[in-house]
């Protein structure tokens, strides 16, 4: 039970911090404020003038014909990188590997962490690829569709890339896995177990799942600010083009999935860390 | 980090490398390399696991130092 005095000292100690804290907050929101109004004035300008509907029109048919007919060459491009690069780091690990079998610990353990480092940027960069490789084909597809300077044969070599993308993802995923699994016998699971992430990381030890946690965190916050600025930007071109009200829509509902899965799963833990302080013995943090 | 630890000696007198204790304590040998080179303080389990595999105290084997 705090006493009086322990009370006192925390109130002031939060009017300190927040008196600290204070300045820098006002002058942030003065700024985004002032950022906005201007924006939006300018925004306003611009609409004077034109045809919203024709601008965008115009704007969505250049932008949309180029990107059609050239993202499939930039999939291949940056397809070869990524698979190609992920091959070679695999080959240069396994091949390490027979040799890393007579190191001493802190030689091993060098040459673990540049090998984890190396099939670690192979797997973003494949994530990175799939993803825009996914993007690119939902462009193709949208110029076939609605402008008529869209080549049929790059939105089929388009769609060849992507299936390309992602069975070459799933398989390099799987060698990646499937060596560290021989590098640390510990981890367990398949990359075609449709649990397998839940597998993997309850295969992770206590260090290894509070990274993951912290680097998860993290996303959580810069997708927070991502959605902020998302909104900003579609609201503010929604004034100077007609862009429908889909994509702050779409924004809103993730930032709002973002919130609410969040605040779910902090209940939840904090529910099943109760539950386990009254029984005997029983893991808090299972998934 | 203020947490001392001599486990490398330990691990050292029972003769196994950081796999091998990583087995034993049931943690990956990353964990142990980083234990032993102070970039990461154990949790209470762990530490309770290590020492009783390596036949000590906790206190035998992590201490805490305050920061300056």
């Amino acid at each position: 039970m705090k006493t009086e005095n322990e009370m006192m000292t925390k109130e002031q100690e939060n009017i300190q911090q927040n008196k600290k804290a204070k300045g820098p907050f006002i002058a942030i929101i003065c700024c985004a404020c002032l950022l906005g109004g201007f924006l939006g004035g300018f925004g306003t300008w611009l609409q004077s003038g034109y045809d919203k509907g024709e601008m965008a029109a115009w704007l969505g048919e250049r932008i949309g014909t180029i990107a059609g007919n050239g993202l499939p060459v930039l999939m291949l491009i940056v397809s070869v990188i990524a698979f190609g690069y992920m091959a070679w780091a695999l080959k240069k690990s396994k091949e390490e590997w027979k040799q890393a079998q007579n190191y001493d610990d802190e030689a091993f353990e060098i040459w673990n962490e540049t090998s984890d480092k190396r099939i670690g940027t192979g797997m973003n960069l494949i994530s990175y690829v799939t993803i825009f490789n996914y993007f690119s084909f939902s462009v193709s597809f949208y110029a076939d569709i609605y402008y008529d300077g869209m080549s049929h044969l790059m939105l089929l070599f388009a769609l060849i890339m992507l299936i390309v993308t992602i069975v070459a993802s799933v398989t390099q995923q799987k060698n990646a896995v499937d060596f560290l699994k021989i590098v640390n016998p510990e981890k367990s699971g398949s990359v075609y177990d449709m649990k397998f992430q839940k597998k993997w990381i309850e295969s992770c030890d206590e260090m290894e799942q509070q990274m993951i946690y912290k680097a998860a965190f993290h996303a959580y916050k810069v997708t927070n600010y991502l959605c902020l600025t998302l909104w900003t930007v579609f609201t503010v071109l929604a004034m100077v083009l007609k862009i429908s009200l889909w994509p702050v829509t779409i924004v809103s509902a993730i930032w709002m999935t973002l919130a609410v899965s969040y605040a779910a799963e902090s209940k939840r833990l904090s529910k099943s860390q109760n539950e386990a302080g009254s029984a005997a013995g029983g893991n808090p943090l299972s998934f | 980090m203020p947490l001392r630890n001599h486990l490398k000696e330990y691990r050292v007198r029972l003769d196994v490398n950081q796999q091998q204790m990583g087995q034993l304590v049931g943690t990956s040998r990353q964990t142990i390399s980083q234990i032993e080179r102070g970039d990461y303080s154990p949790s209470v389990t762990l530490a309770l696991k290590i020492a009783k595999v390596c036949n000590a105290k906790v206190e035998d084997i992590f201490q805490y130092e305050e920061e300056e």
